[in-house]
């Protein structure tokens, strides 16, 4: 299997320890969420992680990500610290946006995490704005944009899908298809089965990917990113997934809309179980791989809950440049 | 000193901006061609598609995209061609562009300029004859000028370009073809600095827009009436020229505050409410405020006008407040 | 032709007046010169006549309503004339302007107190900002704005009038149980302004002296034998021989005839003593003129006179305004001794009491004598305490001798 699909084994191993480093994060947020550790709002993305780590491997240094309230994974991907990232989720000093954006809204500018986007849609018109920058000012960047099966139903989705075809923007747009917009089903939201279809209505190439597969996302990602960076325009990658967790806190992993049983069979296709089997990673080097990430994970929450809290006066800063 | 229309001066700030700093680009619905208030007319022609290019009709994404690409580094300034689409857009101005720089701490910034006319056009009707601009000062981390002349629309525009924060810029329909005087040479107008048109010991008038001609038409007449007034202009309501406001009302100790928006919310309520928190003790009436009713604004002309303010509401205000 | 009824001007310091009564209601005929409602003021109640003939149109003003001097309280018209009450008045009437009075020739104008209809004073957060830094009673001011509304030219008017400033305000009350509430009337408030004012203003000066009545008492019996034969057409009394003394003595001190006027001292022509009388509804001071000039029989009819209108409200306003020096007796409360408070704008007030017989040594022994102990306050400002002392000097040889009075 490493030799088919072309990645050496550190690259497994790279995968491996990206796809853990975001599940044992995801995890540990959402136990201090429940904790009440961490406030407000937060959206894991347990499960469909192999999204952001697929198509993070195929930027490079200089691309920029936009991605949604969901962001953490994004954030991680691109390179963000664990550290300052965890200060952020409890809204420390220290954390990435000073504590003032939390969960939702988190940022990191110079790792290329444009930000996590709280309004639904929001971030698709930005994008399209990314994509004209950056042909304008001709840096060879490709900007990706993520976003949820719902949000493909609102009127950001196709004005953005409209303009960055039009303008041929070097833009990727890559749905999450989790299968749920909060309670709602994408059987109930969506007038189609499969979003990557609506790519036709706007001049753009669709495709529909296996979310739980970190190489056959990094596949589809490599191909839409190259085709973006040699200025033929944008593409729409559909990534079928599934979110272990419950949507934010109080909701469960099923039950009040989910069956159990299609929690189930979406776990038995975790990505992880996927990634050891595609790299035949030994249980050693999994056990090693897990220990150092739990470490690190843990450091981070040390250095989190030992950060200050920000100045009061903090509020009034950073309000106009 | 040259005269040229409030359209014209503001082209120039487009097109002298444009040659100052390549980032600045143009862009929304009909630029090409200027077609909507020829505003931007021309300027395809010295910058080319690259910088001054015609969108589809999508005003969320028109605002959007300005968001991204200010993100970036670029200067985006869209025109949304009628003041009352800026409602399409609310989400990517109030969430995006006025938030995201708070909630990244300072991460990014966004140097973006929305350009739009609002006000009173003439048989236009409810939807497009609307003043928002009350609506723009309760949303923080935005900026919002209002200018009422050709010399103001040009000088405030170049800040608003080089101001590095997110502009609200509304112009007035109905000012784009009147004319003033505007000098050759370059020149920039601070924002939250306001302007006194004309000075009169008896009371203030605050008034904004096309309310700031309306206002002088009405001081003529007060004038031969034996009352003094003086006329102030903000320019910008955010940042708001606060000082200029109270130090005038501490010397007239009356105040009319006018605008062209529906009375109910508007600005007149922040400024007069502003004034009676810092000064009560200086006035010597009641502040009034004159602007539209409060209804959707009709088709048409004699009923427009009956709903809108004007130069004798204006008068009939300020006598009210002189008698009290 | 409708006709207007306003409330007019009575006197320099009239502002307003309190509706007593109607004698004529909606629809009645009236008459010319026919008394249509009687009014109170400070001073005096006083029958307004109709200045036209018709039918009341229309009446404005209700019984116990307060009304300022150039107030519309009725509307006098044509039988079969429509009247719209919504259109008067016709002119935006100024209220008249205070009259003036001649005083040695200098005119005088004293800004009213502004109208305080049902108790509350409508003034510019301006003018109670100006009245406060410059300690001005708003109360004291009238307002030319709109319904009387006081506004900062009005007070800075008062200020460069030279118009009194007022005391700090008063403390405020415990947590006391209140048993009953009692408004002011009109006089009672005038009354409360013009002694605050003046008690603050004025800084009095007390001096205090016993006058043996030995020699007064004796004259005075024969007087009352004198009408009991016939000869004298009025009782006497003590009092008339303590005005006449006080004016008399009064002439060789003019500068306690006067009063102050801005930096300048008036000293007036006439010595006008007046009279403190006590009524139910307040003290009124009502002035005898030129008591000086006059024989004790005459100051005790024109005493009598004086008292018994003041009782029936029947005094005019020259005789309340033009006292120059008060004389006050509580004697017959059993009062001993006690000190007065200047009536506006006077100088002097001699407070008398009651004549007692008491033991006093006379060239080494003790005898009984009737005693009567008073005391002059004077304003400090006009005066100073040798010439009230030396007033008080001759006064009290003036009394104790009084066959040099006459």
């Amino acid at each position: 299997m490493a030799k088919q699909s072309g990645l050496t084994r550190e690259k497994f191993l790279e995968f491996y320890r990206q796809l853990m480093t975001v599940r044992r994060f995801e995890e540990k947020v959402d136990e201090f969420f429940r904790q009440g550790k961490v406030v407000g709002a937060v959206h894991t993305s347990v499960g469909q992680e192999a999204v952001a780590v697929g198509v993070g491997a195929a930027l490079e240094k200089k691309d920029v990500v936009i991605a949604t309230h969901r962001g953490h994974a994004h954030c991680l991907m691109r390179g963000a610290e664990l550290k300052p990232m965890m200060a952020e989720l409890f809204g420390k000093a220290t954390g990435l946006c000073k504590g003032k954006g939390g969960s939702m809204h988190i940022v990191d500018v110079k790792n290329g995490m444009l930000g996590a986007m709280g309004i639904v849609g929001e971030g698709m018109p930005i994008a399209a704005g990314v994509g004209l920058a950056i042909k304008m000012q001709k840096t060879g960047q490709v900007c990706v944009c993520f976003f949820g099966d719902n949000a493909s139903n609102g009127g950001p989705f196709h004005e953005a899908h409209n303009v960055a075809s039009l303008w041929k923007l070097p833009v990727v747009f890559v749905c999450e298809n989790n299968l749920y917009g909060i309670t709602v089903s994408a059987k109930k939201s969506t007038s189609i089965q499969d979003i990557a279809d609506r790519a036709k209505g706007y001049g753009m190439p669709g495709v529909i990917v296996d979310g739980m597969d970190v190489l056959a996302v990094h596949r589809a990602a490599k191909e839409a990113v190259e085709r973006a960076r040699r200025g033929e325009g944008p593409s729409l990658l559909e990534c079928k997934t599934y979110r272990f967790l419950g949507h934010s806190r109080g909701d469960p992993p099923y039950g009040p809309y989910r069956s159990k049983e299609e929690l189930d069979s979406w776990k038995k296709r975790d990505a992880r179980l996927l990634l050891i089997k595609q790299g035949r990673l030994t249980p050693e080097e999994v056990e090693r791989i897990d220990q150092e990430v739990s470490g690190a994970i843990e450091e981070a929450v040390r250095y989190a809950d030992e950060s200050p809290q920000p100045d009061i006066q903090a509020a009034l800063q950073d309000i106009y440049a | 000193m040259r005269e040229i229309k409030y359209a014209d001066a503001l082209r120039e700030a487009l097109a002298e901006e444009m040659r100052r700093d390549a980032r600045v680009f143009v862009y929304g619905e009909d630029v090409e061609l200027g077609y909507a208030f020829t505003v931007c007319k021309g300027l395809i022609d010295e910058f080319g598609r690259e910088r001054v290019f015609d969108t589809p009709i999508c005003e969320q994404t028109i605002v959007g995209v300005a968001v991204g690409a200010a993100m970036m580094g670029m200067r985006p300034v869209p025109e949304i061609q009628f003041s009352d689409l800026l409602t399409m857009c609310m989400d990517q101005i109030c969430n995006s562009a006025a938030k995201l720089r708070y909630m990244s701490g300072g991460q990014v910034k966004f140097p973006l300029v929305v350009r739009t006319p609002g006000g009173k056009w003439g048989g236009f009707a409810a939807q497009h004859s609307q003043t928002l601009d009350a609506w723009f000062m309760n949303v923080p981390g935005l900026k919002v000028a209002v200018p009422a002349t050709p010399y103001d629309a040009k000088g405030l525009l170049k800040t608003a370009i080089r101001d590095d924060n997110p502009v609200l810029f509304i112009e007035r329909k109905l000012l784009y073809q009147t004319s003033g005087p505007v000098p050759e040479e370059e020149y920039l107008i601070p924002f939250g600095e306001a302007r006194i048109h004309r000075e009169g010991k008896d009371l203030t008038i605050v008034a904004i827009g096309r309310m700031v001609s309306e206002s002088l038409k009405a001081a003529e007449q007060l004038e031969k009436e034996g009352v003094q007034v003086t006329v102030l202009d903000p320019r910008t309501l955010v940042p708001l020229d606060t000082r200029a406001i109270l130090n005038s009302v501490r010397q007239t100790h009356r105040v009319v505050i006018v605008e062209e928006g529906p009375k109910r919310g508007g600005v007149g309520g922040e400024i007069g409410a502003m004034i009676a928190e810092e000064i009560l003790d200086e006035l010597d009436a009641p502040i009034r405020r004159v602007a539209s009713l409060d209804i959707p604004i009709p088709f048409n002309l004699a009923l427009e006008n009956y709903v809108l303010p004007n130069d004798q509401k204006i008068v009939e205000a300020v006598r009210e407040a002189m008698s009290f | 032709m409708a006709t207007e009824v306003t409330i007019p001007n009575l006197g320099y310091t009239m502002t307003i007046a309190k509706i007593l009564n109607w004698q004529k209601a909606v629809g009645d005929t009236v008459e010319n010169g026919e008394i249509l409602l009687e009014i109170e003021t400070d001073k005096v109640n006083y029958g307004i006549e109709s200045p036209a003939s018709g039918v009341v149109k229309a009446i404005l003003a209700k019984v116990g309503e307060e009304i300022p001097v150039g107030g519309l309280v009725a509307i006098i018209g044509g039988a079969d004339e429509e009247i719209d009450v919504r259109s008067y008045p016709k002119e935006k009437k100024e209220a008249p302007t205070p009259e003036k009075i001649q005083t040695g020739g200098k005119k005088e104008m004293i800004s009213a107190p502004a109208p305080a209809a049902g108790g509350r004073m409508f003034a510019s957060p301006l003018a109670r900002k100006i009245a406060r830094t410059k300690q001005v009673d708003l109360s004291m001011v009238r307002g030319s704005g709109r319904s009387g509304r006081i506004r900062m030219g009005d007070v800075e008017k008062y200020i460069l009038e030279g118009r009194p400033r007022k005391l700090e305000s008063a403390p405020s009350i415990g947590p006391v149980e209140v048993a009953e509430v009692i408004p002011l009337t009109t006089m009672r408030r005038t009354i409360a302004q013009r002694l605050a004012q003046s008690f603050h203003d004025a800084p009095h000066f007390n001096l205090c002296m016993e006058v043996d009545m030995t020699e007064a008492k004796d004259l005075l019996e024969k007087a009352i034998s004198k009408k009991a034969e016939g000869r004298l057409e009025v009782k006497l009394s003590l009092n008339d021989l303590f005005i006449k003394a006080v004016a008399v003595t009064l002439r060789d001190y003019p500068l306690l005839n006067a009063r102050l006027k801005g930096d300048q001292i008036e000293i007036l022509r006439d010595i006008n003593i007046g009279l403190a009388v006590a009524l139910d509804t307040g003290l009124i001071v009502p002035a005898m003129e030129r008591a000086d000039q006059k024989r004790l029989c005459q100051i005790a009819k024109e005493r009598i006179d004086l008292v018994e209108r003041a009782r029936q409200g029947r005094l005019t306003l020259p005789e309340l305004e033009r006292g120059t020096f008060t004389v006050s007796n509580l004697g017959m409360y059993d009062i001993t001794f006690f000190t007065s408070i200047l009536n506006p704008p006077q100088t002097g007030i001699l407070s008398i009491g009651k004549t007692v017989d008491r033991p006093v040594v006379r060239e080494g022994a003790i005898v009984i004598r009737p005693i009567v102990q008073m005391s002059l306050a004077i304003d400090h400002r006009v005066v100073d305490g040798a010439v009230g002392a030396k007033f008080m000097q001759d006064l009290k040889q003036g009394l104790e001798k009084p066959g040099l009075l006459l």
